[in-house]
């Protein structure tokens, strides 16, 4: 097992990676369930500003995975985790981390939109008031900044006390995302961010992943392996809670280096 | 094949038609229900006609009486039809019920001149009326509604005067007393002068207006004279036309609303009773809201999910089936004597042994109600917070909020339209619950209101009236025959349309948090 490991990991370009240039640090990751192990020793560097997909067959721990980065799993009373996650140069399991402040840093984007039942603005400017920001300008801006990052400032400008749950479902994840960077976050977990959406919402949210880019590091688990060699840099394929193969989006499905990764992509199991 | 399909359909048929029987069924016990108190207490307010009755007594002498029709077929064991009348006369305290054979009434004459009288003291009596006069000459009686109201107004100017200049004058002759003035000093001879002008002034007054008498026939055949400064108000029923009637009406029904009880609470209104109700309720409601929601946001989202937790929750849910009457000798013997008595060692210790809140009062009464309905908040309170979608804690959480800003911010306004259907329900609950009201704070007379203008304007020690203490007293009123008071159905209407307001209230702010809120079942 370890051997299978050590293979795995020399395989990566993305071990030459600088400090500078990593967002996230994963060592040696274990998470259970009470008596189930999801996770199985992970260790990966993310890069910064890129965008890097997780893929795997269902229940393989890629969601898991995900809301390590900003210890949403507190939440499920019976989690444990064990290893290290490094972000800005600190481990954010430290029993003296602020979860509150990871969670601005590290946005995160559910399968279904979840746009809090008030209007638009409040919406948006959730997160800041929680902080206390309180004067109006600064939420003005703020607001009209995020809603012109996921291009949906020209939708909805003019029906911003409208409640959010009049959108459509597409407009719903977009406004989801501009609620997540409204707090400037540095990382963004997209959380299957597009199947629950039609193909065209979909296109939209994809383009708009490659422009969110440009500001921020991105990580999207994702079921769809064209969504994953369309819209990502790096590529991770996990299986049964182990990191099989982590590489850039290119080689993993041209060359890939396992065999349990090719018969993914094949569509041969999955 | 098709006789299978039939015998099918039928199978399903059966509990259809039967459940829509018991639905129908149920319908029409409620409209029943509602129905009865509709008409009885209606009755209570509408005008009836006055009778001058003749009829043969057991010896066979003739008898009269001047009375209002009650009820025409009281039938009782014998399969008698009796007819049911109601008498007032002078100095009786209550009214009198006569119940009659068919046969042996003899006439029954509806005399324009019978006039129903409601006298300052609280009593009525029904007499009839044959003239007026200022002691001297007699006045025309067309005169009698202007000679009314000069004479009420007169009246409320002596009392302002008497509890006005001359309470004052009283006062300050008292403090004189007090300080050993002598009899002879200049104020105080002033003072005791302009005392006995006004007394003197006054007694004239009060002379002119007692020369102001109506002239009456009683049913016995009895002349009287009735000073006109005695009499409230009048109804001459008999002269009065449809329209008039409908008048009386309304003026009846605001009368009981707005009046204060008279004659041991079966006539004048329930004004009080009706306050007491409404503040008691909103007190329970105050006291109840927040504990019921906080301990089922304990419980739903901080509670550890164990069997602790859950033996918690089957104890909650039993509570709402505890029988009243154990809240109530619960609320006296904790709230009452424990607590209630505590206090009063503690802050009023001056007034012992009189107690300040070691009685029966508005606020231990709201409080007992509040314990009684405490479960039902929780229960649908956890119902309205499990409903919220887990997807939106997530949310609130990845934006970095902690789990006491997600449950203000998203969980409770989401939860809020949950929050109020407890809250419906322990109003509705709370209204009706007369038993635990008896033994802490409700009685069947208060002599004051427990919200008024003195600070601190809301009088938690107080007793109070109540509707519901109100309709049980009435049921016992019977005065001879076992028809409760009438007063009793037309109280039950009132109650009713209070919970009934009430339920409404909370039912448009529950609407109004919905459309806020939209249902998120669908985002579940």
């Amino acid at each position: 097992m370890f051997e299978y490991f050590e293979l795995a990991r020399q395989g990566l370009e993305l071990d030459n990676l600088q400090d500078e240039q990593v967002a996230i640090d994963v060592r040696e990751l274990s998470l259970t369930f009470g008596a189930k192990r999801a996770l199985h020793h992970i260790s990966m560097k993310i890069p910064k500003r890129q965008v890097t997909a997780l893929i795997g067959p269902s229940g393989c721990g890629k969601s898991t995975l995900l809301s390590c980065f900003n210890r949403l799993n507190d939440l499920i009373p019976e989690c444990r985790v064990e290893g290290e996650v490094h972000i800005n140069g600190r481990n954010i399991y430290h029993r003296r981390e602020d979860v509150a402040l990871l969670r601005r840093q590290v946005g995160m984007v559910f399968q279904k939109p979840n746009p809090f039942p008030m209007s638009i603005y409040e919406n948006l400017v959730y997160g800041l008031k929680i902080q206390g920001v309180k004067d109006r300008r600064t939420l003005d801006n703020a607001v009209e900044q995020a809603l012109k990052d996921v291009a949906l400032w020209r939708e909805v400008k003019d029906r911003l006390f409208e409640s959010a749950l009049t959108l459509s479902g597409g407009q719903q994840q977009r406004l989801v995302i501009a609620r997540a960077i409204a707090l400037q976050p540095e990382i963004l977990l997209l959380d299957e961010p597009t199947s629950a959406l039609d193909p065209i919402s979909t296109l939209t949210i994809e383009e708009l992943i490659t422009q969110l880019k440009e500001k921020y590091t991105v990580l999207i688990v994702t079921h769809n392996m064209q969504q994953a060699a369309r819209v990502s840099d790096f590529t991770a394929f996990l299986h049964q809670g182990h990191l099989i193969e982590y590489s850039d989006t290119d080689r993993l499905f041209t060359r890939p280096k396992e065999q349990q990764t090719e018969e993914y992509i094949t569509g041969r199991y999955g | 094949m098709f006789k299978r399909l039939l015998i099918s359909r039928q199978k399903e048929g059966l509990p259809i038609v039967g459940g829509a029987a018991l639905v129908a069924i149920i319908l029409l016990l409620l409209c029943g229900m509602v129905g009865i108190m509709l008409v009885k207490g209606m009755q209570h307010f509408w005008p009836t006609p006055l009778y001058e009755v003749s009829y043969k007594d057991e010896l066979g002498e003739q008898q009269q009486i001047y009375a209002t029709l009650l009820s025409r077929d009281f039938t009782t064991t014998g399969g008698q039809k009796r007819w049911l009348f109601n008498q007032a006369r002078l100095y009786q305290f209550s009214d009198q019920q006569h119940l009659l054979e068919e046969e042996q009434i003899l006439s029954m004459r509806p005399l324009p001149e019978l006039i129903d009288i409601q006298l300052r003291s609280g009593n009525r009596l029904f007499a009839r009326l044959v003239g007026l006069n200022d002691g001297k000459t007699p006045l025309p009686l067309a005169q009698l509604p202007t000679q009314l109201e000069m004479v009420s107004g007169e009246v409320a100017a002596i009392s302002d005067l008497e509890r006005g200049r001359l309470a004052a004058i009283h006062q300050q002759i008292a403090q004189y007393n007090r300080r050993d003035v002598e009899d002879e000093a200049p104020a105080r001879v002033k003072l005791e002068q302009e005392f006995a002008t006004l007394m003197a002034a006054l007694e004239a007054r009060r002379q002119t207006l007692s020369q102001l008498r109506l002239l009456l026939v009683f049913d016995s055949g009895e002349h009287h004279q009735l000073p006109l400064a005695d009499v409230e108000k009048y109804l001459q029923i008999n002269q009065q036309g449809e329209l008039q009637k409908f008048a009386t009406f309304m003026s009846h029904i605001w009368e009981f609303v707005s009046d204060t009880p008279k004659r041991a609470n079966s006539a004048g209104g329930v004004f009080p009773a009706l306050f007491g109700t409404v503040v008691m309720v909103l007190l329970m409601t105050v006291i109840v809201t927040p504990l019921g929601v906080m301990a089922a946001i304990y419980l739903n989202e901080y509670a550890p999910s164990n069997s602790v937790t859950s033996l918690i929750r089957i104890g909650v849910n039993n509570l709402a089936g505890v029988p009243s009457i154990v809240y109530g000798v619960f609320g006296l013997g904790f709230f009452v004597y424990q607590v209630g008595g505590n206090i009063d060692k503690l802050f009023f210790s001056e007034h012992l042994p009189a107690p300040t809140f070691g009685a029966p009062g508005i606020f231990w009464a709201a409080l007992t109600m509040a314990m009684l309905t405490l479960p039902v908040v929780i229960v649908a309170t956890e119902e309205g917070l499990r409903r919220v979608p887990n997807s939106l804690r997530q949310g609130s959480y990845a934006l970095g909020a902690t789990q006491f800003e997600t449950l203000w911010r998203t969980v409770i306004p989401i939860a809020s339209p949950g929050i109020m259907t407890g809250v419906i329900l322990a109003i509705a609950r709370g209204a009706g619950e007369v038993a635990p009201l008896l033994l802490v704070g409700a009685v069947k007379f208060a002599p004051t209101l427990p919200v008024d203008m003195e600070f601190p304007y809301l009088h938690l020690d107080r007793q109070f009236m109540h509707l519901g203490v109100l309709i049980y007293d009435g049921a016992f009123h019977s005065n001879s025959i076992g028809h409760g008071s009438s007063m009793m159905f037309a109280s039950c209407l009132l109650l009713l349309l209070v919970v009934l307001s009430l339920n409404i209230i909370a039912v448009v702010v529950r609407a109004k948090l919905r459309r806020q809120y939209q249902s998120m079942a669908g985002q579940g």
